[in-house]
């Protein structure tokens, strides 16, 4: 480990009663390289999709059972690192594709919009063991777009707003 | 005694004295020369600079003109001169000798040291290396390299200098020598038959097709190969343990023993490995270092993700057609009965068709939301209820008022047609009046489903293999076990869910299916 790189650690038991928790985590430590409120925005939201499949997919959200996450800041370079221990191991370019053609029911979204936010995406897979996901995120040098003095820019979500189901009653 | 025999006397000892002196202190000096002589062997186990220093040595320890080394060939027995200090090197290098020839072919045959003070006196001379190399042989000392395993060669000093005579206190210091030059000899020949072993090993590793990486004990990196280069590029492979080659290592370095592990590496390569970890041990069983292999398969997972993708998509596409038909058909208007039961029978394969999709494509990604358990089981009974039966149903749902608002967190889709599924086949196993009951009870942290029937009830023998995927799946096109395969399904979702299923039967009075699901209340 080299002298200018920043760790930092959580866990916590593999249920989704967490997910804010974990969320807060990751940005503040994501606000140590000082990403644009749009890319703190884009992480909150991979965080949330990452963590969901680990508690959830990975996990059954079971109590017995933890996630661990790792959170590393070198320069503008910042490495999330979420590890579950569920052991099951499943193709995310297989869920990644069905996505892309996907028109029924909610779900199966999380694996895209990860690989579509961040820079570097890797998933480690033991089976029977753990999951781990690894994704890289570098500070974007477009300023300009950030700059309140630019003209309004349109924000472009890698998913449609048709696809978020209506809020239950 | 007179004071001059006295005088005489102490002045012969005053002599000796001297002459011992000096006799020691030449012998001092030999044994220094000797002793760092053989300090030089040890400095290096390149063999050419080894044999160098060896006869350099040779020549200064006992004053000669010229010295030679010649080993046997192994395969041949005949002799080569390996290294020759003097004027005519070049020549002598060519020179090969058979085996027993000349006073060198003597001494490595019989083991025994020879000092020969004129060559022209012995036959066993051989005159044709001075004859190639025009150098005029007078005298020769020759002693056998020894190792344990026997005489591997000899070295030879030619002509004493000064016009000296080779004695055996040089025979002495010439033997002393090539016991050590022996033994390092030994050594830097193992030496060199390691280091070919090790460049062929690394030629092979460099020349697969599979990733290699090789790690020590502290599973730092300390081979790689060019495709595992290929796989991770520069910036992967760069050191510090946040670099994706970094944390594959970190996290392998706790699991400690053999494993498979696979990798998805999304962006920006996307590329999909099948790996191997292979930890190696010493005798003491402990770790000494790993060797990770890694095969990429995109190629392979890509067409299977292909493949996957396609029947997804068009059992998705031809369940909106039935759908439509269904829907056509509750509208009303003349739909004849063959009609009905096409749709029926379209219906009943594209869920086989969906079952089997899901079952292959793995694990299940649930679209988990909250649901009361009631409205679910209700809308399973409702489509039950909608298949009409030759044979009269009585279908009762046992159910508390709380436990039914209760809300658990599932894919209610797929909760209904599990439901739907283990109604459906309590359905068709009955030969009587059918009597279906589902009974709901709260576990504490879980939800128990029983539908108890009284069917035909289920043969011991294959009540095991009821719930095997593979089993069900190898078997899909045999009809007798349709039911069944949809029981693996069954299993396959209530797995995904966190939950289970048991099944108890017995022939001839019925069968209950018991579904137990987690509930995870906010």
């Amino acid at each position: 480990m080299s002298a200018t790189q920043e760790v930092h650690e959580l866990k916590v038991t593999a249920t989704l009663r967490h997910i804010e928790k974990v969320k807060e985590f990751v940005v503040e430590v994501a606000k140590k390289i000082n990403f644009s409120p749009i890319e703190l925005f884009q992480i909150e939201l991979v965080v949330d999709e990452a963590y969901a499949n680990a508690a959830d997919h990975g996990s059954e959200c079971s109590r017995d059972k933890e996630v661990h996450v790792k959170c590393i800041v070198e320069g503008e370079r910042l490495t999330i690192i979420i590890k579950d221990f569920g052991g099951k191991p499943f193709n995310p370019d297989f869920f990644e594709r069905i996505a892309d053609k996907k028109t029924w029911g909610i779900g199966g979204r999380g694996i895209k919009i990860i690989k579509e936010i961040m820079d570097e995406v890797m998933y480690f897979f033991v089976t029977g063991k753990s999951t781990t996901l690894y994704m890289v995120k570098q500070k974007s040098n477009e300023e300009e777009k950030d700059d309140p003095r630019a003209a309004p820019t349109t924000v472009h979500l890698p998913f449609s707003l048709d696809d978020i189901p209506p809020i239950p009653d | 005694m007179s004071d001059q025999h006295k005088f005489g006397t102490i002045n012969e000892a005053f002599q000796e004295i001297e002459r011992l002196s000096k006799e020691l202190e030449i012998a001092r000096k030999e044994s220094s020369a000797l002793m760092d002589a053989c300090a030089l062997l040890t400095t290096t186990l390149d063999l050419t600079k080894l044999l160098e220093i060896i006869l350099q040595q040779s020549a200064i320890l006992t004053s000669a003109e010229a010295s030679s080394l010649a080993l046997i060939d192994t395969k041949t027995g005949d002799l080569c001169f390996e290294v020759v200090v003097g004027d005519k090197k070049d020549i002598l290098k060519e020179v090969r000798l058979p085996r027993g020839t000349g006073i060198v072919g003597w001494v490595s045959e019989h083991g025994e040291p020879l000092l020969i003070e004129d060559v022209k006196k012995d036959n066993r001379f051989y005159q044709k290396v001075d004859e190639k190399s025009k150098f005029t042989t007078s005298s020769i000392l020759c002693v056998p390299l020894k190792t344990k395993d026997g005489t591997i060669g000899a070295i030879e000093v030619l002509n004493k200098l000064d016009n000296g005579k080779f004695d055996l206190n040089d025979q002495h210091l010439l033997a002393a020598l090539s016991n050590q030059a022996a033994m390092a000899i030994e050594n830097a020949r193992l030496y060199n038959n390691v280091l070919e072993e090790k460049n062929k090993i690394i030629s092979i590793v460099n020349s697969m097709g599979d990733g290699i990486i090789v790690t020590n004990d502290k599973f730092d990196v300390v081979l790689t190969n060019p495709a595992s280069e290929k796989i991770f590029g520069a910036d992967g492979m760069a050191e510090g343990n946040i670099s994706k080659l970094g944390v594959i290592i970190s996290e392998l370095s706790q699991v400690n023993s053999d494993a498979t592990f696979d990798l998805v590496l999304m962006k920006p390569e996307n590329v999909i490995l099948s790996n191997k970890l292979s930890v190696l041990r010493n005798q003491a069983n402990e770790i000494t270092g790993a060797i990770i292999s890694l095969r990429n398969i995109t190629d392979i997972k890509t067409r299977e993700n292909i493949r996957a993708q396609f029947t997804s998509t068009m059992i998705y596409y031809m369940q909106e057609q039935v759908q439509y038909i269904r829907e056509q058909m509750k509208a009303g208007g003349e739909i004849t009965g063959r009609l009905r039961n096409t749709a029926e029978l379209l219906e009943e394969k594209v869920s086989k068709l969906i079952q089997f999709s899901e079952i292959e494509s793995g694990p299940l990604r649930l679209g988990r939301g909250l649901e009361k358990i009631g409205g679910v089981i209700d809308a399973a009974c409702a489509e039950v209820s909608v298949k009409t039966s030759a044979i009269p149903i009585h279908l009762t749902v046992e159910c508390e008022d709380r436990l039914r608002e209760t809300e658990i967190e599932i894919d209610a889709d797929r909760i209904r047609s599990v439901l739907v599924l283990v109604l459906r086949n309590s359905i068709k196993f009955v030969t009587k009046e059918s009597i279906i009951k589902v009974k709901v009870s709260d576990l504490s942290d879980f939800i128990e489903i029983s539908i108890e029937d009284n069917g035909i009830g289920i043969d011991p023998a294959l009540l095991p293999k009821i719930l095997d995927k593979q089993y069900q799946i190898s078997n899909l096109l045999n009809n007798t076990t349709e039911a069944s395969f949809s029981l693996a399904y069954v299993q396959h979702v209530m797995e995904a869910h966190g939950g289970s299923v048991r099944i108890e039967s017995t022939v001839g009075v019925g069968t209950t299916i018991i579904l137990k699901l987690p509930k995870f209340i906010h």
